[in-house]
């Protein structure tokens, strides 16, 4: 995609990754080397690919995670049905949630979908993964990867990582799992798609209004 | 009282529960076993058939004109392979002595090579894996080649019958003093396949079993898959060359401690990783391993007189 056509995308109000799952054009060849295009089993034990099917240009967040964890997977399953409630609107249209098992020789697809039943986590949007192992140790290190041996073979340290993921805008951010609904969000909002002009105005003019009133409150000089 | 017997059995139990039992690491009782009695030196020979049928065979004795022969035949049948306690013969030979031909003998212990039986009206057995195959795993480094002064490092598993050899190699190679990852190349490989006297070279060639073999054959094929399909876990070959070695390693002990290791794990106290940038940590991991499994090494002339067993007898 060259300048110009950025800008008439841009002009017109189309975000660059609002058609999930399309042959999107901004989409980078080389982002499937950059994820691996292993093919997964969904909880709905349906095959799909990692890259063409779930990550190509939308917006998502991938966590890893075992069904028979007591320890932090629970924990983070339940903040993320809160994101999940936070962002409902979008959850499935243009934003997506992906659990991936750590063990997928224990976790085949009837166990997770079990897991997130018993954790009320059977959600629109959101997906829980297995297959090959082979498969989910490259997408593991793909994602997560510190170049540290040590952290990288832990598997329990990489149950406590959220990656969020825009493909169409090539942006990832990484935030942890323990933090607050709030910079969890935040985190999230960072890489949301492009938004219109008419958006950007709107935005531009609430946030005026609220200036306005806290002056004519306050005065240009706010004593705290 | 009770309490504290029950709780001196559990941790009788604990201590006496074999390595063994782990993951991965089920008993295969089919092939050659020589079992001796512990109270005389008479030992036979049994054949486990995949198929559950069972040979016995007499050991040939030391005189020239002696040769093996056929006691019986039967069938076994193995309680359970994760967790074996006993093993049922039923044997069909002439000479047998039970009335129904039937017996069932206790496993006390077992492990990859060797286990031992014991029943009520038998001896106890020890039995020891004497499979014509033998296996050996090889751990070949050199220094001094690509720019950091570090060089091709990889382990090598060969498999020999006497007559056919099969070699395998994955992991850091030279082509034109870069470093590449994968099938290491025959003629690179046929340099250690002896000792070298070189001091930039390191080599450690160590007699595995057959599951031993299997276990590093099998993260050797993946690694090499991840090198061909372009999924190697990281964009550093000598990473990914750090990992494929201690896998290769680690599963040698995952079924009972056989080698002396090292943790290489980038941990506090793993200096090797530490103190070496990683294009030279899976070198100095091999010399470590070297020096702590010395003695376990197979020198040329013993290796050769098991890959050529002509070369042996025509010494003698």
């Amino acid at each position: 995609m060259n300048r110009r056509d950025l800008l008439i995308r841009r002009a017109s109000g189309k975000a660059l990754g609002d058609t999930p799952n399309s042959t999107c054009s901004p989409c980078n060849v080389g982002n499937v080397g950059r994820f691996s295009n292993g093919v997964l089993l969904t909880h709905e034990n349906k095959q799909v690919k990692f890259y063409d099917d779930l990550i190509r240009g939308r917006q998502v967040i991938v966590n890893f995670m075992y069904a028979s964890c007591t320890g932090a997977c629970p924990l983070i399953t339940e903040k993320l049905i809160q994101v999940h409630k936070a962002l409902k609107d979008r959850m499935g249209e243009d934003l997506f949630m992906y659990s991936l098992t750590l063990y997928p020789e224990q976790d085949d697809p009837a166990t997770l979908k079990n897991f997130a039943q018993m954790h009320g986590a059977l959600l629109p949007g959101w997906t829980f993964l297995t297959g090959d192992p082979y498969d989910l140790e490259t997408i593991r290190y793909r994602l997560f990867r510190e170049n540290h041996i040590k952290f990288d073979l832990s598997k329990g340290f990489h149950a406590a990582q959220l990656r969020i993921i825009n493909d169409a805008r090539n942006l990832w951010a990484h935030v942890s799992p323990n933090a607050s609904l709030e910079t969890i969000l935040k985190h999230i909002s960072w890489l949301d798609p492009p938004k219109s002009l008419e958006e950007i105005r709107e935005e531009n003019k609430i946030l005026q209004e609220k200036i306005d009133a806290d002056i004519k409150l306050h005065g240009y000089r706010r004593t705290v | 009282m009770k309490r504290l017997a029950l709780i001196s059995s559990l941790i009788l139990m604990c201590l006496t529960a074999p390595a063994f039992g782990q993951t991965g690491c089920e008993f295969n009782i089919v092939g050659t076993w020589k079992a001796t009695s512990i109270n005389s030196v008479s030992s036979v020979i049994y054949r486990f058939e995949p198929d559950g049928t069972i040979t016995m065979t007499s050991l040939p004795n030391s005189g020239q004109d002696s040769k093996s022969k056929e006691i019986a035949r039967g069938t076994y049948k193995l309680d359970n392979a994760k967790s074996p306690q006993s093993i049922l013969l039923k044997i069909n030979g002439e000479d047998f002595d039970s009335p129904d031909r039937t017996i069932s003998v206790k496993i006390i212990k077992y492990g990859e090579t060797s286990f031992t039986t014991g029943s009520t009206d038998y001896d106890t057995l020890e039995w020891e894996r004497m499979d014509a195959t033998r296996y050996f795993l090889v751990l070949a480094g050199r220094n001094g080649v690509f720019y950091d002064r570090s060089g091709p490092t990889f382990p090598i598993l060969i498999k020999t019958d006497g007559r056919e050899t099969q070699v395998d190699a994955v992991g850091v190679y030279s082509r034109d003093n870069k470093p590449l990852f994968g099938t290491v190349p025959a003629e690179l490989r046929d340099e250690f396949m002896k000792e070298s006297r070189n001091a930039s070279d390191v080599m450690l060639r160590l007699e595995i079993s057959a599951p031993q073999y299997e276990r590093g054959l099998k993260a050797m094929r993946t690694w090499d898959r991840r090198a061909k399909e372009g999924d190697l876990l990281y964009p550093n070959v000598f990473m990914d060359n750090i990992l494929l070695v201690k896998q290769v390693t680690e599963t040698l002990n995952q079924c009972g401690t056989t080698v002396k290791l090292y943790r290489l794990d980038a941990g506090g106290y793993d200096y090797i990783s530490n103190d070496n940038p990683p294009s030279l940590t899976a070198y100095f991991y091999f010399k470590e391993l070297k020096r702590l499994n010395e003695s376990l090494h197979i020198p040329d002339v013993r290796f050769q007189e098991i890959t050529h067993p002509a070369a042996k007898q025509a010494r003698q």
